[in-house]
């Protein structure tokens, strides 16, 4: 993919993002006490949103990188959205299974996506950490999630 | 000064401040040592640990990891080629060369006694600058402080490759903006919350750095396949040869140590330049003030070639301290993350912090002098050892890494729903990171920006709503102009060229 491309489109994202955050500023709803303060609590932002929207238009208009490309292979895309996917496993487990449980998959499957591949290897060291771990916010009396394996097996 | 050093050095006698320091130096030198990891990483990847520290304890920890973490990524300069982060890639010059020669050992050396003064003289430098500062910065006012934010932010422009000028000022606008989320304090609205109790105490600090910071970097390592090099496994299961250096080594590079040291150190006090720049620029005046064979030593091994940069990175770090401590500016990513960690914590460094908490200024004023003692003493030894980390394979490091962060921030809250902005945010900075968007900005940017907004407001209270105090105040005036000149530089260097 051509930098210049991808630079234009991140910053036209970013503006994007910036008229967003200014509309919101605009329909603020402010207390009434505050109407005649110098700064009330949309002031700033909306003075951000102005200054965020100029500067990503002035990048947008003219992108950097000339003749530049961007290019990582379709595994290495893959290996990135598989370790995001397994943070979004993470963070919706936790709760469900535990701590040692969730911690325990997350890092076998990331030690997995990342070329591991010998299970058992895989397995120690995933446990292995996670294990202590657990056995360390123990000792700092930290409460970790049991989860649901926690309270049968508890 | 003599009885603040002293309690500073008492501190350090509990076992458990020891302790920390010892740890910090060695964790630091270790995370320092990964290829692509850096102090910002280090220093963000630890502020989980630091909430059940006090204040003093919390510092001393984060600047040993802070100063371990520069030497760390001065091993992986010298042995493998890779540096941890941007200081140390002047020391690649001649530090791989003599690692490649058999003299890694000699490399190592010079690099630990390098950070050594550089870290001891920019710690008496230190002590002698902040009290001064700090009593002339006592009488500030809103104004004041809301015009040395303002330069804080737009220092960083004027440090900018001219492309970057504006990515950089974006970002830090970027960082302001998410400081606005939350309820705002003086009229206790809520702003971008959507509704979600989660977002009304604003976003996390610990979240974004981990995000911006560590999160990012490891899941761009894994976009890059980043794998170690046939020469740093060698490196790490091989020898390295004699640490020892002769007194005439010692003699040709002393000069160049203290010169370093203060061009570091200086360098390192402007907000925005820091480490990386007082490396280059040290490393230049070595090699312009050399003459005959020592000059064509340069890029092929030449000791003084090492000792600058690793000498000038050590010293800009101490320089950084003192914006950081006496007026509550952050001069670079790292100090951002330290300024976050302190407020986060119940301290609001600024001039008052010299009097108020002083225990907190001398516990980092001694645990820098011990802790580059411990590099020395401790680390330099056991490099041969702390090398064979190297060895951990790429498979296991980004899946640990990406693990630590979701403890660090899930600990803080105990709750998920930040564990899923943490990944959104790092997703949006891998992006921002592919077009070259830099991240340290993003963080000064958002630590300043409650800070600056209220500093703002109770200026123009004072002055009746009127923002006539940029140019009536003096010292404002002076601020905001050189603020001006900052975002200017650039602009200006290229319109000559």
């Amino acid at each position: 993919m051509p930098y210049r491309a991808l630079d234009r489109a991140v910053a036209l994202g970013i503006f994007a993002f910036s008229a967003a955050y200014f509309l919101l500023a605009w329909n603020l709803r402010i207390p009434p006490s505050s109407d005649d303060s110098p700064l009330s609590a949309r002031s700033f932002p909306f003075a951000l949103g102005l200054i965020a929207m100029v500067l990503s238009a002035a990048i947008a208009l003219k992108p950097s990188g000339g003749d530049r490309t961007i290019s990582f292979e379709r595994a290495a895309w893959m290996r990135t959205i598989l370790l995001a996917g397994l943070m979004g496993f993470y963070a919706l487990a936790i709760t469900r299974l535990g701590f040692v449980p969730t911690a325990s998959l997350f890092l076998a499957g990331g030690f997995a996506v990342l070329g591991e591949r010998r299970p058992l290897v895989l397995a120690a060291v995933a446990l292995g950490v996670s294990l202590s771990f657990w056995f360390l916010f123990r000792q700092l009396d930290v409460d970790l999630d049991w989860g649901w394996f926690g309270r049968i097996w508890s | 000064m003599i009885e603040g050093l002293l309690s500073g050095l008492m501190a350090l006698t509990d076992p458990a401040n020891l302790l920390l320091l010892v740890g910090g130096c060695m964790l630091g030198t270790f995370i320092g040592m990964m290829p692509g990891l850096g102090p910002v990483t280090a220093v963000s990847l630890l502020i989980p640990v630091t909430y059940g520290l006090g204040p003093s304890g919390a510092m001393i920890l984060l600047a040993a990891v802070y100063y371990g973490a520069m030497f760390g990524g001065s091993t992986a300069s010298v042995l493998i080629n890779a540096p941890g982060e941007s200081s140390s890639v002047p020391t690649t010059f001649d530090g791989y060369p003599l690692a490649k020669s058999g003299h890694a050992g000699k490399a190592l050396a010079l690099c630990a006694w390098g950070s050594f003064v550089g870290g001891t003289i920019a710690t008496i430098l230190l002590m002698v600058a902040a009290p001064t500062l700090s009593a002339w910065a006592v009488g500030f006012q809103g104004s004041e402080y809301f015009a040395l934010m303002v330069l804080g932010l737009t220092a960083v422009a004027a440090f900018t490759d001219e492309g970057g000028v504006m990515k950089a000022l974006l970002t830090t606008v970027l960082g302001l903006m998410l400081a606005t989320m939350g309820t705002d304090i003086a009229d206790g609205v809520e702003r971008y919350t959507f509704g979600i109790a989660d977002l009304s105490d604003g976003l996390s600090f610990v979240l974004l750095a981990m995000a911006a910071f560590a999160l990012s970097e490891a899941l761009m390592a894994a976009l890059h396949n980043a794998k170690l090099s046939e020469e740093a496994k060698a490196a790490a299961r091989g020898k390295i040869g004699s640490l020892k250096l002769s007194a005439a080594e010692v003699r040709d590079v002393a000069p160049t140590a203290v010169r370093s040291s203060i061009i570091g150190f200086i360098v390192g006090v402007l907000p925005g330049a820091g480490a990386t720049i007082a490396a280059f620029m040290s490393y230049a005046v070595e090699r312009n003030l050399a003459r005959g064979p020592a000059r064509e030593m340069f890029g092929k091994g030449s000791l003084r070639g090492i000792t600058a940069p690793e000498t000038a990175n050590n010293a800009a770090a101490g320089g950084a301290y003192v914006p950081l401590l006496t007026l509550g500016i952050p001069g670079s990513g790292t100090t951002a993350v330290i300024l976050g960690a302190l407020i986060t914590l119940g301290v609001q460094p600024g001039p008052q912090l010299y009097t108020q908490h002083s225990e907190v200024f001398w516990a980092v004023v001694a645990s820098m002098y011990i802790g580059n003692l411990i590099l020395l003493v401790i680390n330099l030894p056991l490099i041969p050892y702390i090398a064979r980390t190297l060895a951990i394979p790429e498979t296991m490091l980004v899946p640990l890494i990406l693990f630590f962060c979701l403890i660090g921030v899930y600990l803080v809250s105990f709750n998920p729903f930040d564990l899923w902005l943490m990944l959104a945010l790092a997703l949006v900075c891998v992006i921002l990171r592919l077009v070259d968007y830099p991240m340290a900005p993003l963080l000064l940017g958002f630590v300043l920006g409650k800070l600056m907004e209220e500093n703002l407001r109770r200026a123009l209270n004072v002055h009746d709503g009127s923002f006539a105090f940029l140019w009536e105040r003096p010292v404002t005036l002076a601020l905001m102009l050189v603020s001006v000149g900052c975002i200017l530089a650039p602009v200006i260097g290229r319109l000559r060229r």
